[in-house]
């Protein structure tokens, strides 16, 4: 797609084909031009069958008027080579697209980006002469309507690519058969395609420019969105990806056997909230701690959380009255038993007790320990002040 | 000049059969056909190039029935004349 051959490449593919030497196939292929070039200048006809025809135009002077400048100047006439596909090989190319077809519009809306052509009166008089006296093969009846579909007499420009030589070829069929054609239209025709050219030129390329942009653009923004909701959805439901401490939640897991009705509204309410620092009452650390106080926005509930708050339902209902920080991940101040004083340590700045718990006891979910155990010196769990002195209690199974 | 006057042309001068040349011309149009249908663009030095070019999709109206039409989007195939080939003919 795309690319660029040369007389190369069809030799290369012919000799290949055909199982001959390559100096056999370039001198075949470069005979085959040169011979549509001299058949040219002979006959000015050369027709290859499948393929196509090959004509010489003789266009007339014209005057025309320069586009930048504005001045008026005279095209001289000149000879143009111009080829037209045969109908099966425009069928062939035209294969991606073949299953179109010309529709009758009715009433659609205005609001179609194509502007709409009207072909006036002096070009329904074109269509009927050129109908009437097309000759050539080439140019047959369809070339004649292309052309003056292709041709506006109107001074509104046109969203037409009329850049292939075949449509400039028309216009001068048209200018030779219908000599008695006003040579007004053709005037306004000339620099009426030309600018067509230019801003259909840039009209094409800044839609197609803009029309591919724009999909990026949103494709992108679509999928921006959708990676940050995910994300935040795997934030929310494994706070421990960051401990690497899932192992112990599934412990959690296993020692629960209490059913519980359905929490997920619940669970889902505590998830949504975002960490703010709330009162944590006494009366949640002897159960399963859903809510871990955070400082840091580590706000999201685990799976086994779910599965522990369905759990504890009775509880979880407390918690969410009174917290409006979203359920932790595991914690724990059931299963150990405080024996004694660990070590003592002060609090840094912006540390927190998970902290704490994660450097002494390896995991985060041992800060209701620490809690309990300084319960003199610990009022609000969520907000440990720097500089405060803790004692780390000492904890074994129990 | 027809196709039968160029092919018995084109034999004469490179010595082959008719029926070869023919066979040649033929598989050589076919591949760039093929290539053409891929989007590619063929360029013979000299002679010009051939390219596809897409139309886009437009609204005309048929002067004579007064209906509005829209032509779909089109893929053409484009010759455009070498410079040498223009200048030859001038």
């Amino acid at each position: 797609m795309n690319e660029r051959l040369n007389i190369q490449n069809l030799v290369r593919l012919l000799a290949e084909k055909h199982d001959m030497d390559r100096q056999d196939a370039e001198s075949f292929v470069k005979e085959f031009f040169q011979l549509i070039e001299e058949a040219l200048e002979a006959d000015k006809y050369v027709k290859i069958k499948g393929f196509g025809t090959f004509k010489l135009i003789n266009v007339e002077s014209r005057e025309s008027v320069n586009i930048n400048t504005g001045e008026r100047f005279r095209i001289q006439g000149h000879t143009k080579v111009s080829f037209t596909p045969e109908p099966v090989l425009k069928d062939l190319i035209n294969k991606p697209f073949s299953f179109f077809e010309t529709v009758v519009l009715n009433d659609s809306t205005v609001l179609e980006d194509t502007q709409v052509e009207s072909l006036s009166e002096e070009d329904a008089v074109m269509e009927e002469l050129i109908g009437d006296i097309a000759p050539e093969t080439g140019v047959g009846e369809t070339a004649a309507k292309k052309c003056t579909e292709e041709i506006t007499v109107t001074d509104e420009p046109v969203d037409v690519v009329s850049k292939s030589s075949p449509v400039e070829a028309e216009p001068t069929v048209v200018e030779t058969i219908s000599q008695s054609v006003e040579p007004i239209i053709e005037m306004s025709s000339e620099p009426a395609k030309k600018s067509e050219e230019l801003l259909s030129d840039t009209r094409n390329s800044h839609s197609d420019a803009e029309g591919a942009s724009t999909i990026k653009i949103f494709m992108g923004i679509v999928i921006v969105v959708i990676a940050l909701c995910a994300g935040s959805v795997i934030f929310m439901y494994y706070p421990d990806i960051l401990n690497e401490n899932v192992s112990f939640v599934s412990d959690r897991i296993t020692e629960m056997d209490t059913t519980v009705d359905s929490t997920d509204s619940l669970v889902q309410k505590d998830t949504a909230r975002v960490a703010k620092t709330d009162t944590l009452s006494e009366t949640v650390i002897p159960k399963v701690a859903t809510a871990e106080p955070m400082i840091e926005s580590k706000t999201i509930a685990t799976v086994s959380t779910e599965s522990i708050a369905k759990k504890e339902a009775p509880v979880m209902h407390k918690e969410v009255k009174k917290k409006t920080v979203a359920i932790p991940s595991e914690s724990d101040s059931v299963n150990y038993k405080i024996v004694g004083t660990k070590a003592t340590y002060t609090i840094k700045e912006g540390e927190t007790l998970t902290k704490v718990a994660l450097r002494f006891y390896g995991s985060k979910a041992f800060w209701p320990y620490i809690v309990k155990y300084n319960s003199n010196i610990i009022k609000n769990p969520d907000h440990v002040p720097y500089g405060t002195v803790v004692k780390i209690p000492e904890l074994v199974k129990k | 000049m027809n196709n039968k006057e160029f092919t018995s042309e084109l034999s004469q001068r490179l010595g082959y059969t008719i029926r070869d040349t023919s066979e040649l011309m033929a598989s050589l149009l076919s591949d760039m056909t093929q290539q053409l249908q891929e989007g590619n663009t063929i360029t013979v030095q000299g002679f010009g190039t051939f390219e596809v070019r897409k139309k886009i999709e437009r609204i005309t109206i048929n002067p004579v029935t007064k209906l509005r039409m829209l032509i779909p989007p089109k893929l053409v195939l484009a010759y455009k004349p070498s410079n040498v080939l223009k200048d030859k003919f001038k």
